[in-house]
């Protein structure tokens, strides 16, 4: 009987153990598919202008043709509208894009001007107003997973933590903040600091949970951002 | 000139072996049947020659692939460090010398010049971005820390400061702004000097046109690295308007233009050259072969290198052909004393063997070029670490770059052909040469 029951609780904890991480595997493929679906919801009804289409393109395109278009047509859309800071961090971001691109083709040269003109205009865009929080989180979201030798975590770091000391946060981007920080900290060798964030994250409301999972990986595009962020950049430009 | 001598005595000899090759294949296409048998009849052996042919032709043509990319590599990383492909001054400022002084000789209508080149149909088109930029010097100083050195500074357009130094790479930061106008990029090794980085605070003391000191606090917003030692350890960047403000003047030292494509250098600087003296304008200019002297150095030591690794290779390659035919007129005497027993005469006999060495070279260059580009492909899937070249700190992935250019693929053809015609001249004497009596008894 005994030998039983412990077999019985063996199995349960076996069970138990097995099944957690395949639970939090598959909440974290229906966060994915949600903001997927998300985002694929605002594609449709916010391609209204020019301006947003190319944006949505920026942000769900990979052929390097639709990002170059994409790019072209924010570059013009600059010109004639200098004062849309959006326009030029997404810009920037398509820059940056297509740098990669170029970098993997190994045509260095090229990845190298590209490289440069992104940050140029993520930077612009963030310091030509630096009270609108979106610019800053948004130079912050490119500079956490740019390759550490591109020296751009400091800068990551310092925009974090005026997110974080900022009041206007929507509370559901705290995972996502503390997901980016971590990760900015880890570039910079401040490993101690970016475990402490990193271990903090399944508490954080956002999803910090999921988001803890991912390890250092790019995030996708997740729901709390599309609706705090990419959504009223493109209402503002309709 | 003696590789130029060179040059032209292999595209002679190279040009006689492909017209005796097609003449025969024209009027005689017996002997090359007789040739081809021939060289069959002794597989082995022309293999293991032929073999040592396309090595030494992968080699060259391998190495002197990764030596044009070094190269193009090197000139590029020069050019796009700052200096740009042409440089015009004020007259008088070449002769100058340090920064300082340099300061007496200023440009005082830099948009009037720029729009002049920018609207000149031949030069316009070709520049891919034009600036101007200041030069000064001074000291720099982090109080706090009680640090200060010497810092040589230029003043630069921002956006075109991206295009014109894209391999000055930013380690920490940001490059300079429109928006931030006072902020600064420091080199490198000014930054491990300062022990200063992102956001933190220096002081800047200069001297201006004037005689005068002006000072200013800036804060760091990048840290960058060239990968020239020298230019890390003393240089700074701040935007053209905050360097003017600075030192209280419009002028700039010099304009910096970057062209489209580099082998246009010549034809525009003939042009600017033009410019100059049609609208008198009291302007000097260099291109930037006369400003890069590592480049030059690191270009003649390589030069110097290949030189001799393909004279090695050539050496080797003549004495393994020679060596084959000298052997094949060995073991044919009776076969060749046939053959003048038969009528042909010596020049025949001549030609036969010559023949020989050649499809050996033309066999041998066909393979040696293909075999190459397939081995180079391989290699550029993913490059060679190379070690940095003299002055500079950062190293570098080396590609073959094969397909830029036709002299790689012409000493490519021309080492196995010029060297097989060069080896088949004494066999071909001697087997012309035997007396039919005595060949006869050869055992």
């Amino acid at each position: 009987m005994k030998i039983k029951q412990f077999i019985s609780l063996l199995l349960f904890i076996s069970y138990l153990w097995l099944h957690m991480p395949l639970s939090s595997a598959q909440e974290l493929r229906e966060y994915m598919a949600d903001s997927q679906a998300a985002l694929d919801h605002l594609s449709q009804t916010m391609n209204t202008t020019v301006r947003n289409r190319n944006i949505i393109k920026i942000n769900t395109s990979t052929s390097l043709s639709e990002l170059t278009q994409a790019t072209d047509a924010l570059k013009l859309s600059i010109e004639q509208h200098p004062n849309d800071l959006f326009a030029k961090m997404y810009y920037g971001y398509g820059l940056l894009f297509l740098s990669s691109n170029y970098q993997q083709n190994k045509n260095y040269m090229r990845a190298a001007e590209l490289s440069k003109q992104g940050f140029f205009f993520i930077d612009e865009a963030a310091e030509s107003k630096p009270e609108d929080w979106r610019l800053r989180y948004l130079r912050a979201r490119m500079d956490s997973f740019v390759p550490a030798e591109e020296g751009r975590c400091i800068i990551a770091i310092n925009d974090l933590k005026q997110l974080n000391n900022s009041q206007q946060i929507p509370n559901e981007l705290n995972g996502i903040i503390a997901y980016l920080y971590s990760n900015a900290l880890t570039l910079c060798q401040q490993l101690d600091e970016a475990k402490k964030i990193s271990d903090q994250l399944p508490e954080l409301s956002g999803h910090g949970n999921l988001l803890f999972k991912l390890k250092h990986v790019v995030p996708f595009l997740t729901q709390e951002e599309i609706t705090n962020i990419l959504q009223p950049i493109l209402e503002g430009g309709k | 000139m003696f590789t130029t001598t060179l040059f032209y005595i292999s595209n002679i000899i190279m040009a006689y072996a492909l017209i005796l090759m097609f003449y025969t294949c024209l009027t005689r296409p017996t002997d090359v049947r007789y040739t081809l048998l021939s060289l069959i009849k002794q597989r082995r052996r022309s293999m293991v020659t032929l073999l040592a042919i396309i090595m030494g032709g992968i080699a060259v043509f391998i190495f002197g692939g990764f030596v044009q990319y070094s190269f193009w590599q090197l000139k590029e990383q020069t050019i796009r460090t700052n200096i740009g492909h042409i440089q015009i001054y004020k007259e008088g400022y070449l002769e100058s010398g340090s920064p300082t002084s340099s300061l007496k000789y200023t440009i005082s209508n830099y948009d009037e010049i720029k729009s002049l080149l920018m609207n000149d149909p031949q030069i316009g088109p070709n520049i891919k971005a034009i600036t101007g930029q200041l030069s000064f010097a001074g000291i720099i100083s982090q109080y706090e820390k009680g640090v200060s050195t010497f810092f040589s500074g230029v003043g630069i357009e921002p956006e075109t400061s991206l295009i014109l130094g894209s391999l000055d790479r930013v380690i920490s930061g940001s490059d300079l702004s429109r928006i931030m106008t006072h902020q600064i990029t420091i080199g490198s090794g000014v930054s491990n000097l300062l022990s200063a980085g992102y956001n933190d605070w220096v002081d800047m003391l200069v001297v201006n046109p004037n005689g005068g000191q002006d000072a200013m606090s800036t804060q760091i917003r990048g840290v960058f690295q060239s990968g020239i030692k020298e230019y890390d350890e003393t240089s700074i960047k701040m935007p053209l308007e905050t360097a003017q403000r600075l030192l209280q003047t419009k002028d700039i030292t010099k304009i910096i233009i970057l062209l489209n494509d580099t082998e246009q250098t010549q034809n525009v600087i003939t042009n600017i050259g033009k410019l100059i003296k049609q609208h008198n304008l009291p302007l000097e200019y260099k291109p930037w072969n006369e400003l890069a002297l590592y480049y030059h150095q690191v270009v003649n030591l390589f030069e110097g290198i290949f030189f001799f690794i393909k004279s090695i290779v050539s050496i080797i390659v003549v004495f393994m052909i020679s060596n084959t035919l000298m052997m094949n007129v060995i073991e044919r005497t009776k076969e060749i004393a046939t053959l003048r027993a038969l009528g042909l005469t010596k020049h025949y006999i001549r030609r036969l063997f010559v023949l020989e060495g050649i499809t050996i070279g033309i066999i041998g260059s066909i393979l040696s070029v293909s075999l190459g580009i397939i081995i180079a492909e391989l290699i550029n899937i993913h490059g060679v670490p190379m070690p940095p070249s003299p002055g500079y700190t950062k190293g570098y992935l080396a590609f073959v770059l094969w397909n830029e250019g036709y002299e790689l693929f012409w000493f490519s053809c021309a080492l196995p052909l010029v060297t097989a015609v060069i080896a088949s001249i004494i066999p071909a004497r001697k087997a012309s040469n035997l007396i039919i009596a005595e060949a006869f008894r050869f055992v």
